[in-house]
């Protein structure tokens, strides 16, 4: 069988979409550092589905980060492969790999200001998430969605934290992305804030949307419908395969 | 376009401080690109009006002369040069026709005079008798020496009237008469009958009819082109060159036709000195062009700093963009589309600004049609360049720090090109070529015309080797402080972490730094001892600043009135191989020139010669008594390098009160502390007659000094700019890691760090840059210029040659400058700490 290059604007379409979003098998990550090479991730192996809530939980230091950004397609695994939506994106260009970012993955980070741009107002920043997407523009009702309606011309700094991440996770689904990645999402928020963010990420896979967050906010590890427990760098268990 | 690129311009109102910084690196950058533009061709300029200004007004356009003509002949070369300088748009025409001098009769006295008519010269003359229009006009002293009247006819009656007495024209002559100056003023020294005054015919018809059956073809024409306004620039100069070219070879070609070419010998003065002007701006252009260069890669090297300053601020955004998908080369655009504005405006105000004071840089402000354009074009090419750099630097450290996940690069490959190496050896190759330039005037060896372009270069290549050899091993020290333990002096060793820390700005703060001390000095060092070489030179030479020849019998009277103020009188007996100045030791270091000399002990020194036939020797003349012909035996007693007049080469001084017979004395001058207009004023009110009146200021051609001196003085303005950049960069380093230095330094004084140990770690820091940039650049500088100074003189033939200069006041100032910004930021500094709410810096 002819190799079939892979074309993400082509190729990536929801009806090819495998049960799977993810697979990682025997993934390896390191890091260069000036004293040789640092493993971050060792022979990692799990599936990601299609929807639901995904956590990558364990302490600091365990790779949930590191996971999350080789599935976000900003850092590159060193060995085994990962799979997204059955093809192996180890060996991507830096331009198809942008593409895919751009057209089907949403990245939302632990701090709530840098997942917004400061100087735009809460509507510009939703209209950009959509335009970065190849999008003309988002949802009105989003800010309604997100509790914070009215806020459209709001600087984003009258917003408080809580408010800004719903934010960011509104701008990550404005861009009608196939998988939202949550760095730690709550880990800045009171738990109040951090509720309602938990909230919003419900209400995306809800939406069709599935999510991935890296996180040990118990509560946040409660609500994933499949938890890849990671500890030095190792998956130790994965639970709710079944569920 | 996406929102974030299109609110990119307004997005810039977030950060006034980079907004700021980059409007200034590009105004400096624009500013010095313009400026090196305007400046090379106002030297041009400067070098047209400076060779113009040493022509007499009326040859700088073509002239047309003729000798041996038919009174017919000059009238046929008139009329065909009237056409033809018509024709080609020269509105004025200054006709000139003589009679060939001969005693001639004027009813029984046969004064030696000529005749003659020149196109307004009436109006040009100052009458002391009559002044009728209708008839000739009589110098002074042919009417008093032959006794002609208002009245008188001359050769028997055939001639018109006399109706005015005219004052004769004297030296030096005023401007219209500048170019006839030969002809219309009897020459003393000349063989009889070879020169004499002029009577003046009313016009042409009746000079034609009166002198046209005597003056056989011994008539002589003359045709001047005089313009309303001499030409400023190389172009214009040029322009009308090439116009004098046109009509001078249409009167030759119109002669032709008659076979009459012969009789006319057609000149256009100012063809070479316009080529000259071409080549001393082209020089200019050529030697400013490295330090130019490396200025603009120092300021675009600041914009790159500018820029990764700009992306560290925005790297919360630049990340979110790249994660949902932005390449680095769209980031580079989102930077270009905000730091676009600050930049365009920082390079029109360079170009405005390199306009606006020119006057104060360049030798000249009148430029050359379309320079300007070019000024605007390399400012706008240097503002892309920002606008490439500003991309670039983003789209890289985009790729290396989101793609390639590093951030070394290229950046360490630089440091091990060795680039002081390259530099050395270029600046080796210039001395070589400077080396080379012979030091003696060989003969049928041109004068130099300009200074050499590659030489110029030499001074500036040899500080810039310097600032990278202190850049270089700042970076080693730098690298090995961390094996240094200084505790004990607690100051320095925060000193050295915090520069050690920051390594990067300290040795681009310390390149930038010596580098503008470095030309600082070099440019003023090397331009003022070029002034004052030509100087010394051009005073050594004429003696004095400025000098006339008076008759025997008045100096040996003595002068009175107030020209006795500024004066002296100096006797000049030229033998074959030296020359005898007799002086009054009363008057004389009064007026002469004596450059740095001491006055008195010069006085002191003439005085002691007495009336014994002692004398002073000048130069390598031996050290025993000689005999001078006509004034007797000298007796050296004292030795000096050199004197006025007599420079560095061979000759006595002798006091005139030794002279037993003062009438043997060859010529006798009067020399002046005034300009040469003031002396002629004084001694025309003294009524003494006067020639070969010279001036100090005009005694050299003064050219290929000036070239050199503009070129240094563009060189000190780049040095001044430098010097800017690096005080910016020296507050911007502190203000960039303010926030850093303040939490570090708060905490520390929270943990017992002493007041006085805080301030002295900052002054520490800060000084070190200052003052191993003002200590590096100034003796690099300094030996630099004392080198290259003797070497860059274009005369070295022409003793004495170029020395080294006086830096001490420069470096004064710059050591109380650097000082002063040390000062200034180490203040900031600390006061950033003591200011700073620790609880707010670490929440961030």
């Amino acid at each position: 069988m002819a190799e079939h290059l892979f074309d993400p604007f082509t190729d990536v379409t929801v009806d090819d979409t495998p049960a799977a979003l993810y697979e990682l098998r025997g993934a390896h990550v390191e890091y260069r550092t000036p004293t040789g090479a640092v493993p971050a991730v060792e022979d990692v192996s799990f599936d990601v589905p299609a929807s639901g809530v995904t956590v990558l939980a364990g302490p600091s230091g365990s790779g949930k980060s590191t996971l999350l950004r080789v599935l976000g397609l900003i850092d590159r695994h060193t060995a085994g492969s990962v799979a997204w939506q059955g093809r192996d994106i180890g060996r991507l260009s830096h331009r198809a790999r942008r593409a895919v970012r751009r057209s089907r993955i949403a990245v939302v980070f632990q701090s709530p200001p840098e997942n917004l741009i400061g100087h735009l107002t809460v509507a510009g920043n939703l209209r950009a998430a959509a335009q970065s997407a190849g999008l003309t523009g988002a949802d009105p009702g989003i800010l309604d969605w997100l509790g914070i309606p009215g806020t459209g011309d709001w600087r984003i700094g009258a917003l408080s934290g809580g408010q800004q991440q719903r934010l960011a996770f509104g701008c990550a689904l404005a861009r009608k992305p196939a998988v939202v990645l949550a760095d730690e999402p709550t880990s800045q928020l009171d738990a109040a804030s951090a509720a309602l963010v938990l909230d919003v990420l419900t209400r995306l896979t809800e939406e069709g949307v599935a999510v991935v967050a890296a996180s040990h906010d118990d509560e946040l590890v409660a609500r994933g419908d499949r938890v890849v427990r990671l500890r030095e760098g190792r998956v130790e268990r994965v639970e709710g395969v079944d569920r | 376009m996406q929102v974030p690129w299109r609110a990119a311009p307004r997005a810039a109102a977030s950060s006034p401080l980079t907004v700021l910084v980059a409007f200034v690196a590009a105004l400096l950058l624009s500013f010095v690109g313009a400026a090196a533009v305007l400046h090379a061709d106002a030297a041009g300029s400067a070098a047209v009006a400076y060779q113009a200004g040493r022509l007499c007004p009326q040859t700088v356009p073509p002239v047309v002369d003729g000798n041996r003509v038919s009174v017919a002949e000059a009238n046929q070369v008139l009329a065909l040069a009237r056409e033809q300088g018509a024709r080609n748009g020269f509105a004025t025409m200054v006709g000139a026709v003589y009679s060939p001098v001969r005693q001639w009769d004027f009813n029984g006295p046969h004064p030696w005079s000529q005749f003659g008519f020149r196109d307004g010269a009436m109006d040009n003359l100052r009458v002391l008798q009559g002044g009728a229009r209708d008839g000739l006009w009589v110098p002074r002293s042919i009417a008093e020496d032959a006794g002609i009247k208002v009245g008188d006819r001359g050769l028997g009656g055939t001639l018109p009237p006399v109706t005015a007495i005219y004052a004769d024209l004297a030296d030096p002559v005023p401007a219209y008469w500048c170019s006839e100056q030969q002809r219309v003023m009897p020459n003393p020294l000349a063989t009889e009958g070879a020169t004499a005054a002029v009577i003046w015919f009313p016009d042409l018809g009746s000079f034609s009819a009166a002198m046209g059956p005597v003056s056989a073809n011994a008539a002589a024409v003359s045709v001047r082109f005089p313009v309303d306004r001499l030409p400023a620039t190389t172009d214009e100069a040029a322009a009308l060159v090439e116009r004098g070219k046109r009509t001078v070879d249409g009167v030759v070609a119109g002669l032709r036709a008659d076979n009459k070419a012969r009789l006319v010998s057609p000149a256009n003065y100012f063809a070479k000195p316009v080529e000259v002007a071409r080549t001393a701006s082209g020089t200019v252009r050529d030697a400013v062009l490295p330090l130019t260069i490396v200025s603009l890669l120092v300021g675009l090297a600041g914009v790159a700093a500018v820029t990764a300053q700009w992306a560290q601020r925005r790297h919360a955004e630049l990340r979110l963009l790249w994660a949902r998908g932005a390449g680095p080369l769209a980031l580079g655009a989102r930077a270009v589309l905000e730091l676009a504005a600050p930049l365009l405006a920082g390079a029109v105000a360079g170009l405005v600004g390199a306009r606006l004071v020119l006057g104060w840089y360049a030798p000249s402000t009148n430029l050359t049609d379309g320079t300007g354009v070019l000024a605007a074009l390399v400012a706008g090419g240097v503002f892309l360049a920002a606008i490439v750099v500003v991309g670039a630097v983003t789209a890289v450290r985009a790729h290396r720090t989101f793609q390639a996940g590093t951030v070394r690069g290229l950046g360490r490959a630089w440091r091990f090109v060795p680039w002081e190496v390259l530099t050395g050896i270029a600046a080796y190759l210039a001395w070589a070529r400077l080396d080379s330039k012979p030091t003696r005037l060989a003969f049928g060896q041109p004068l130099p015309e300009t200074a050499d372009a590659v030489g110029l270069a030499f001074p500036l290549l040899v500080v810039l080797t310097v600032a990278l050899v202190t850049v270089r091993l700042a970076r080693w020290g730098l690298r090995a402080s961390h094996r240094v333990n200084l505790w004990r002096a607690p100051a320095v060793q925060l000193a050295v972490r915090r520069l050690a820390a920051a390594a990067g700005s300290a040795v681009g703060i310390l390149l930038v730094g010596t580098l503008a001390v470095g030309t600082l000095t070099v440019g003023v060092g090397v331009a003022d001892a070029q002034r004052a070489a030509l100087d010394t030179k051009s005073g050594l030479f004429v003696g004095a600043e400025s000098t006339a020849q008076i008759p025997n019998r008045v100096a040996l009277a003595g002068l009175s009135g107030p020209v006795t103020e500024h004066t002296t009188v100096v006797g000049v007996v030229k033998t074959g191989q030296s020359v005898i100045l007799v002086v009054d030791p009363a008057t004389f270091t009064k007026a002469a020139w004596l450059g740095d000399r001491d006055a008195d002990a010069l006085a002191a020194q003439l005085a002691s010669l007495g009336t014994t036939g002692s004398a002073l020797r000048v130069g390598d003349t031996p050290d025993a008594p000689v005999t001078i012909p006509r004034l007797g035996e000298v007796r050296p007693v004292a030795r000096v390098a050199s004197f006025p007049l007599i420079g560095t080469g061979r000759g006595y001084v002798v006091s005139r009160a030794a002279l037993r017979d003062p009438a043997q004395v060859d010529v006798w001058q009067v020399w002046s502390n005034q300009p040469v207009g003031a002396l002629i004023r004084d001694l025309d009110a003294a009524g003494v007659y006067h020639l070969n009146s010279r001036s100090k200021a005009l005694a050299l051609d003064g050219l290929p000094f000036l070239t050199v001196t503009w070129t240094f003085d563009f060189v000190t303005t780049l040095g001044f700019v430098l010097a800017v950049v690096a005080a910016a960069a020296l507050v911007l380093a502190v203000e960039v890691r303010r926030r850093q230095n303040a939490l570090a330094g708060a905490l520390a004084t929270r943990m017992g760090l002493r007041q006085r140990t805080l301030v002295g770690s900052h002054l520490t820091e800060l000084g070190s840059l200052a003052g191993v940039s003002v200590a590096a650049g100034s003796a690099a500088g300094g030996v630099c210029a004392a080198v290259s100074a003797p070497m860059l003189d274009p005369s070295p033939w022409l003793r004495p040659v170029a020395g080294a200069p006086d830096l001490l006041p420069l470096v004064s100032t710059t050591t109380g400058v650097a000082a002063a910004v040390v000062a200034l930021v180490c203040w900031a500094a600390v006061r950033s700490v003591t200011t700073a709410r620790v609880g707010e810096l670490i929440r961030g």
